[in-house]
């Protein structure tokens, strides 16, 4: 024993010094490649990076790669005096963080891809790569206090999740007030459900609510135990939002079927089809939710018509997809358009100094977060509808406007912490 | 005198010169992206080296993840909540998992395990760590712990200080660290310890028998493997900079005991590492599928655990009736060539 | 009244959950199989019931028949493909682990895109709830009970009373010893597969109605099975039966009174019961050829 130990230290170190020197001469590669020379003449690359097993990241390929089909056909982007034809490269995050990881290295080393979309599973993880080479990732974060922060130079968040929230929770809270002081809250065990209700509990608090947070374990089909827990503590309103449509609609049937007949409310936008799938006509009726302007028939924008058309006339039928990350492509190529170059600095330039766009999730703007320090516009709000669903069909309730929306958000967010 | 000793340690010298040529690989590839797939599959490598350590003494340990995720776990605290240096937290993350892989094992090991409820305890574990974690308030719950420095600068008199900026350093680092791995698991598998394991992993009855401890060699091997795999975890937490529950979870468990057995049971060093190399890199070449890539990566692992079921090096065993048939094949080609330009010539004279 | 209400839903849930776990099972103690797969015919299970009651307008009943051939059919494929060559192979253990992982990726991805990713719902087959002393009982979920408690018991006539039933226990104790008493075992690893993943089919087809389908809904069916199956004994289906019910009436107590948090309680209870009992409650313990 005591021979191989010996024989092993040697080798050991023998080893490392080798591995010392080598890692000393070797030239390291900070290389980052600047400039958009590597991009062809007229060829504009995008990267998506979500996980394909899911939902809201297979839609928001979808979404993604329809509008930028709706670009080529018109000829393309027009950027500066050029055109550009839009090519996706989308890899599949596989939900898995070394996946994810590497997918983002190929992206960024590989495809040499200046621009990134994701759907937020692994924001965190891939930031310091695409921070560090100067490539700008749009992407919903589940701790944006980390991914918002003012140490990431090149990200923002367009889709406009956390003001969709605020909004709604703002609009909410002015309009039902003696509601908002008796409210339950469900969310899944899992990462998006705790991301959700972190910032769902800091909003309520500002805005004047009084809430209380459930849990109920990810994954459970059955969610009966969660609606007697609702129905026994009696509040005079119910909201689920933070699973993603399939949790919240469970969540929203278990609570019906126990008996409870409060108010039904969701600070999120869960399309109307989808949980028209999952929940009774019987137990929808009445309830009251964000929605985009594409979800209502007709659709109540112009870019919104023609993105459901489209999307109708290539997937068949509109059932409901979940195109929330289709903000991020809307920000980016407008910021594209209106600084009319490639560069990766102009372009953030343009984000970052409260762009304006639109999308078919709606008209947007950019805002700053104080309160993470950032005085950049880094985050966003929409214009966000409310729907009220009647006989299982969404209807306008109310129109929630950027500056209504920016009072709430600036409310909540608005001092420095 | 060299050559004498250079015979008298094939096999170490073997290692050697592979960790050279290994390290030569950054002078060739400067692309970050290949260096990120090469220290994944060193990482993969060492998880799978791990699982067939525990293997050996026929107990299927779905818990490896778990042991990795406490690696990267605590050296994340101790980097994150109390400042230390990553040179320090490398070793006590390792100490860390050994004793709590010593506790865990005690009671695993000890309740007269058979081989298949041990599958369902270490899998127990398996499934208890992301869910434990994600409600720990204080690790960050579900969210994680991201912004992990990377290692200090490594400095040394007389020579530039070696700082962890780019991807080149880390794949020395994860050199390193896979070369130590491999050196233990080689001394652990020629001395009595392993020759022990495999004893057990044959006959566990014959092996008591002789007067082999097997609760003692089992709880061994599963702390050995379990703090192998807490290194790997501290070095994988610093080079992601990002630790995140749901990546320790069950189906990574699958993953690594894919890469161990694939390579092949019967090797236990150089098979995981070429299980670990062939997954990698098939589920890379497979993101051009992109929304098929797992229906791809499914078939491809059907196929070949059908044709392949004693793992990728079993092809080894098959070398005698491949250099056969080559020879026969070789034969019947110059036989066929010979008789066509024998033909050809026929033909040009007649 | 509250606690009635708690052990009705937990009920419900829990025979789903039997059903599963039987399945698992009789597919762990006679194949020797730890069936990663297993979710995704859950999942096709359901899907099968949804697309034959909208595409062909068939009653929920022979909607039903269809899910469950259906998932049993891929089953019994799935055998003659992959597992026939790998059961009778030396350490085929391992092997039936990569290959049914590989077969999960295959069937739940497949699933995915083929099904959509809108979640669907099936119309109540009966309505209508009752409120007995404070209780509210759906008549949607009686009805997974009593067709739990049905599925159940004809499963434990076969298993214990017939020629098939016998088979199969002979070869969970020993399959060569079953062969040489002339059994064939082929024939008995490939009905066990099929009646396995039948029975995931049903749960997924009983389920549906009550609570909806989802694509993702076998995606990690399978651990929380697992851990019922473990906790009543792997090769036990009584056992199973006892595990269902226990996990199922943990679940809904705990949801009302932890919250998500429960799952730790779960494992650390089944963690307990496994040092003392290493073959869970009512099981004898398996051996494999590792």
């Amino acid at each position: 024993m005591k021979r191989y130990l010996i024989k092993g230290l040697l080798v050991i170190t023998l080893i490392s010094t080798i591995l010392l020197v080598a890692c000393a001469t070797t030239p390291s590669d900070t290389t980052t490649t600047s400039g958009t020379s590597s991009s062809g003449p007229k060829e504009l690359k995008i990267g998506i990076l979500a996980w394909m097993g899911w939902p809201n990241g297979l839609d928001m390929v979808r979404g993604t790669e329809l509008m930028a089909e709706m670009d080529n056909k018109n000829g393309g982007l027009s950027i500066g005096s050029d055109r550009y034809n839009v090519t996706i490269i989308k890899y599949d995050s596989n939900n898995d963080q070394s996946t994810a990881a590497s997918a983002v290295n190929k992206l960024v080393f590989e495809d040499k891809v200046k621009f990134i979309i994701t759907d937020g599973f692994f924001t965190s993880a891939v930031l310091p790569t695409t921070d560090k080479n100067n490539v700008i990732l749009a992407g919903w974060a589940p701790d944006y206090d980390v991914a918002l922060s003012p140490n990431y130079k090149y990200h923002f968040d367009a889709c406009g999740f956390d003001g969709i929230q605020v909004a709604l929770t703002g609009w909410f809270c002015k309009k039902y007030p003696e509601k908002a002081n008796n409210i339950v809250f469900a969310f899944p065990d899992n990462q998006q459900g705790h991301a959700n209700a972190k910032g769902n509990e800091e909003q309520l608090a500002v805005l004047g609510a009084k809430p209380t947070s459930v849990f109920y374990p990810a994954s459970s089909q059955d969610l009966s135990a969660l609606g007697t827990k609702v129905k026994t503590l009696n509040p005079a309103a119910f909201s689920a939002a933070g699973g993603g449509p399939v949790s919240d609609g469970l969540a929203i049937k278990a609570v019906f079927d126990a008996g409870y007949r409060g108010t039904f409310f969701a600070n999120a936008t869960q399309p109307a089809i989808t949980l028209s799938q999952i929940i009774t006509n019987e137990a929808l009726e009445g309830f009251i939710c964000g929605a985009f302007p594409v979800e209502f028939d007709p659709a109540q924008t112009e870019i919104a018509k023609e993105f459901k058309a489209a999307w109708i006339a290539k997937y068949e039928k509109w059932e409901g997809p979940e195109i929330i990350s289709t903000g991020q492509y809307a920000g980016l190529r407008n910021a594209l358009q209106k600084a009319g170059t490639l560069d990766v600095d102009k372009v953030s330039d343009v984000i970052f100094s409260g762009m304006e766009y639109e999308g078919p999730t709606g008209r947007g703007k950019m805002i700053s977060r104080p309160d993470l320090g950032n005085s950049r516009t880094v985050d966003s709000i929409l214009n966000i509808y409310v729907k009220q669903i009647k006989s299982g069909n969404p209807t306008v309730l109310d129109s929630i406007s950027i500056e209504d929306g920016v009072v709430s958000f600036n409310k909540v967010y608005g001092a420095s912490k | 005198m060299l050559k004498q000793l250079i015979l008298r340690n094939k096999k170490l010298f073997g290692i050697i010169v592979c960790i050279i040529l290994l390290s030569l690989i950054p002078v060739f590839v400067q692309s970050p992206y290949y260096l990120d797939i090469i220290i994944l599959i060193f990482i993969n490598a060492i998880l799978a080296m791990t699982f067939i350590m525990v293997l050996q003494t026929g107990l299927i340990n779905l818990g490896t993840a778990a042991f990795w995720g406490l690696g990267a776990y605590s050296s994340a605290v101790l980097v994150m909540k109390m400042g230390l240096s990553f040179w320090i937290c490398l070793p006590l993350s390792i100490v860390i998992t050994a004793i709590i892989a010593l506790c865990l094992g005690y009671i695993l090991i000890g309740s007269g395990s058979t081989g298949f409820t041990f599958v369902l305890l270490s899998s127990v574990i398996g499934m208890l760590f992301s869910v434990t974690v994600g409600n720990i308030e204080y690790l960050g719950g579900y969210m994680g712990i991201p912004n992990i420095p990377p290692p200090d600068p490594i400095r040394f008199p007389f020579l530039p200080a070696i700082e962890f900026v780019s991807k080149v350093e880390f794949f020395y680092l994860a050199l390193f660290l896979f070369a130590v791995v491999i050196l233990v698991a080689n001394i652990l598998y020629s001395s009595w310890i392993g020759k022990a394991w495999m004893a057990i992993g044959l006959n566990s009855r014959l092996a008591a028998s002789l007067g082999i401890d097997i609760f003692r060699y089992k709880l061994l091997a599963f702390v050995i493997s379990s703090a192998i795999a807490g290194l790997a975890g501290s070095f994988y937490a610093h080079y992601q900079s990002f630790v995140l529950p749901d990546t320790y979870g069950m189906w990574t468990n699958v993953n690594i005991q894919i890469y161990a057995i694939l390579g092949g049971i019967g090797f236990p060093v150089l098979g995981p590492i070429i299980g670990a190399a062939i997954m990698t890199s098939a589920s890379e070449m497979m993101r051009m599928t992109t929304l098929i890539a797992p229906m791809v990566m499914g078939v491809f692992l059907i196929l070949l655990i059908l044709f392949l079921p004693g793992g990728l090096l079993s092809l080894l065993d098959y070398w005698t009736y491949i250099k056969q048939w080559m020879r026969n094949t070789s034969k019947w080609i110059i036989s066929v060539v010979l008789a066509g330009s024998k033909r050809g010539k026929d033909d040009t004279s007649g | 009244m509250l606690i009635g209400q708690l052990i009705f839903d937990g009920m419900a849930m829990g025979l789903v959950f039997v059903i599963l776990a039987t399945g698992l099972v009789l597919i762990t103690s006679v194949n020797k199989i730890l069936f990663f797969a297993y979710g995704a015919f859950y999942t096709i299970g359901a899907y099968g019931v949804w697309y034959a009651m909208r595409l062909f307008d068939l009653p929920y009943f022979i909607s039903l028949l269809l899910g469950i051939l259906c998932s049993a059919a891929l089953g019994v494929l799935s055998y003659l493909l992959i597992f026939r060559r790998l059961q009778f192979m030396e350490r085929g253990f391992l092997a039936t682990l990569i290959a049914s992982m590989g077969l999960f990726k295959f069937l739940s991805q497949g699933g995915l895109l083929v099904f959509g990713t809108v979640p669907r719902s099936i119309p109540s087959v009966f309505e209508g709830n009752l409120n007995f002393m404070g209780i509210n009982i759906t008549s949607d979920k009686v009805a997974i009970i009593v067709i739990g408690v049905v599925i159940t018991v004809i499963l434990f006539l076969v298993y214990e009373k017939t020629a098939i039933g016998r088979s199969m226990r002979a070869v969970t104790i020993s399959p060569e010893a079953a062969a040489l008493q002339g059994v064939d075992i082929n024939s008995i690893y490939m009905m066990t597969l099929g009646m396995g993943t039948g029975l995931a089919g049903i749960a997924g087809g009983i389920l549906a109605p009550t609570y909806g389908i989802n694509p993702l809904m076998g995606a990690n069916i399978l651990w929380t099975v697992m851990l019922m199956a473990m906790l009543g004994g792997m090769d036990s289906l009584l056992g199973a039966v006892v595990g269902g019910i226990v996990i199922g009436q943990l679940l809904s107590f705990g949801q009302y009174y932890i919250g998500g948090a429960i799952q730790i309680i779960i494992f650390l209870i089944i963690g307990v019961v496994l040092y003392f009992k290493p073959a869970g409650l009512l099981g004898r313990g398996i051996d494999i050829g590792i």
